[in-house]
């Protein structure tokens, strides 16, 4: 790994831009049809029925598995960046869980179909992160970012709690059944139709997180300081935090809860090349696309029936974890 | 820079915290030339702080003004408060492996655009600073790997890179040793002499009377004495300020404190 160094950091993020665009073209020819592992090229543009599967099945789903891996990880490290604290991840503030919750609401309570599913995570989520800032204004003692974790925490538990009455009333026959292929999370039966609203606003907010990417550092110094180096900390922090919850939810609105690649991911970045977000804001982006296309490749190639993409993150997760934190020879 | 120009005022500054805090703080004035090196002293929770924090427009008074280079504080946009006025704090959490470099340029936000990331004058501009604090050594190295001392000098760059006429700072000296304290006032007095003003609060009056040629005591949110340091720093106000027998002993011209 210390060979890495005598690259620039540009030479590094193309390389894992190359790595990027040879994991999605890999994850065009894995699937499960005729049989689990990867196609030739050949075979895949040989019959007509092999081109359906990959425009209208296996396409949509790559797409939003890259989105994904590459909204987790962004918005990881921003909410790692301005909480200043390396070990949260998107799910803190009350995203995760209000998208979760809303999702459910959807399913139990209005037998939602997808695009209903996918309305309410969103609105839920977004919802997590309004209660808590409104909750964290509220308190009087701490600061910001104190007192923002303990609301996230707060919201958290009202929304699990919420979703755990959702589940003891859902009918044990179906709805059950899809709420809880939801909370595992997985990109299988992605469609088009549920995909294309949601690109452009993600490719919005992405955007806008590369171009203000280097002053995501000075949001991680103290208040004072800050301030003094002119950054306008409620504007800022909220652009941040609105841009990685809205791709965050978005995300989780098709996808169902993923966990760890938001926290595992900016890590890895910080690891590679330091802890600038000039570099880490992409970085994080092209790892977690890379990392979210694998875990999924296996999800559907490993064994005959998918394995619930969830079980994936968290397993590849924790197996990365460890060495990670404590490899020092590289940073 | 002309020395009759005034670079900071603060004209009968008031100001109370909202909430239960009963603290106030009542008609502070200080004038500052450029160049010119003024110690606010005080006992804990006296107002040294909320003097500084009123300085960069942290806080708002609510009463008095704040002028600087003779126009009203609230007249500037964050950004060019950012350009005439830096801070360093007396201590700063750090959690991520930033090397000194990257650290220190951060400094130069205020000269940026928001798009923008450090050119390469704004990392030549942070490279002489941290040469100037005595850390060109360590300009690669982690942030998060240094002494308390070097971290200290750390947080000074990045304020000289942010090549502010103005400079404030709060406490921070007090947590280095001897010889990175005596090395932090050089590097002050140093400043002060190619035309920086600079504004400190200090628990030390030591440390004060060092370098400064004004002093400020204060004493429960007012100014008790203020004036050139020869004349504010006595045994006698000293004790009134602090509220503790205190002896002024002179030894080479500089003025030491003990305490019994």
């Amino acid at each position: 790994m210390k060979r890495l160094n005598q690259f620039t950091p540009n030479q590094k993020i193309l390389g894992l831009a190359f790595l990027l665009v040879a994991a999605f073209a890999v994850s065009c020819l894995a699937g499960r049809f005729p049989l689990p592992g990867l196609q030739s090229p050949v075979q895949l543009f040989s019959s007509p029925l092999n081109q359906t599967i990959l425009v209208h099945i296996r396409l949509p789903r790559v797409i939003i598995s890259m989105l994904l891996g590459m909204a987790l990880s962004v918005s990881g490290l921003v909410f790692q960046t301005i909480l200043n604290n390396p070990m949260v991840e998107p799910g803190f503030l009350g995203v995760s869980q209000g998208a979760a919750f809303g999702a459910a609401l959807a399913i139990v309570a209005f037998n939602g179909k997808s695009s209903q599913i996918q309305l309410l995570a969103f609105l839920f989520g977004i919802a997590g992160l309004g209660f808590s800032i409104l909750l964290a204004n509220r308190f009087h003692f701490g600061h910001w970012v104190m007192r923002l974790v303990l609301a996230g925490i707060a919201v958290s538990a009202l929304f699990s709690s919420g979703l755990g009455i959702l589940k003891y009333l859902a009918d044990r026959e179906e709805k059950l059944q899809s709420l809880s292929f939801w909370l595992l999370g997985g990109t299988s039966g992605v469609s088009w139709d549920s995909l294309i609203p949601i690109i452009a606003p993600i490719l919005i907010a992405f955007t806008i997180l590369l171009l203000l990417r280097w002053r995501l550092n000075l949001l991680s110094l103290d208040d004072e300081t800050a301030l003094s180096i002119s950054v306008n900390l409620k504007i800022e922090r909220l652009i941040f935090l609105f841009c990685a919850v809205l791709v965050t939810s978005l995300c989780i609105s098709i996808c169902g809860l993923i966990s760890w690649i938001g926290l595992i991911v900016p890590h890895i970045a910080r690891k590679i090349f330091g802890a600038n977000t000039h570099f880490t804001v992409p970085a994080s982006m092209l790892i977690g696309g890379i990392l979210m296309l694998i875990c999924d490749d296996l999800a559907r190639v490993l064994f005959p029936a998918e394995i619930p993409l969830g079980v994936i993150t968290a397993i590849l997760g924790t197996i990365l974890f460890l060495p990670i934190m404590t490899n020092k020879t590289i940073r | 820079m002309n020395p009759a120009v005034i670079s900071l005022e603060l004209r009968d500054l008031r100001f109370t915290y909202s909430g239960t805090n009963a603290f106030s703080l009542t008609g502070v004035n200080i004038r500052m030339r450029p160049g010119q090196i003024v110690a606010v002293l005080g006992p804990n929770g006296s107002g040294k702080t909320t003097i500084l924090k009123l300085a960069n427009g942290r806080l708002t008074p609510k009463g008095g003004e704040i002028l600087l280079e003779g126009k009203p504080l609230h007249d500037y946009s964050r950004r060019e408060i950012g350009q005439r006025i830096g801070f360093v704090p007396q201590s700063e959490k750090i959690s991520f492996d930033y090397t000194v470099l990257e650290y220190v340029s951060m400094g130069r936000a205020p000269w940026l655009h928001p798009l923008e990331q450090p050119t390469a004058d704004d990392i030549a501009i942070s490279k002489q600073a941290i040469a100037d604090v005595g850390m060109a050594a360590f300009a690669h190295s982690l942030v998060t790997r240094l002494s308390g001392g070097q971290a200290q000098l750390v947080l000074l760059a990045r304020a000289l890179a942010q090549q502010t006429s103005v400079l404030l700072l709060d406490e921070a000296s007090s947590q280095l040793d001897l010889a990175n304290k005596k090395r932090f006032l050089d590097i002050l007095s140093q400043l002060a002499a190619n035309g920086k003003t600079i504004l400190f609060t200090t628990h030390e009056p030591d440390v004060a009377a060092a370098i400064a040629q004004k002093a400020i005591l204060m004493q429960n949110g007012a100014v008790a004495f203020a004036g050139p340091l020869n004349e504010v720093y006595t045994a006698q106000n000293l004790e009134q300020v602090y509220g503790t027998p205190i002896q002024l002993v002179e030894i080479d011209g500089r003025k030491v404190v003990l305490w019994t």
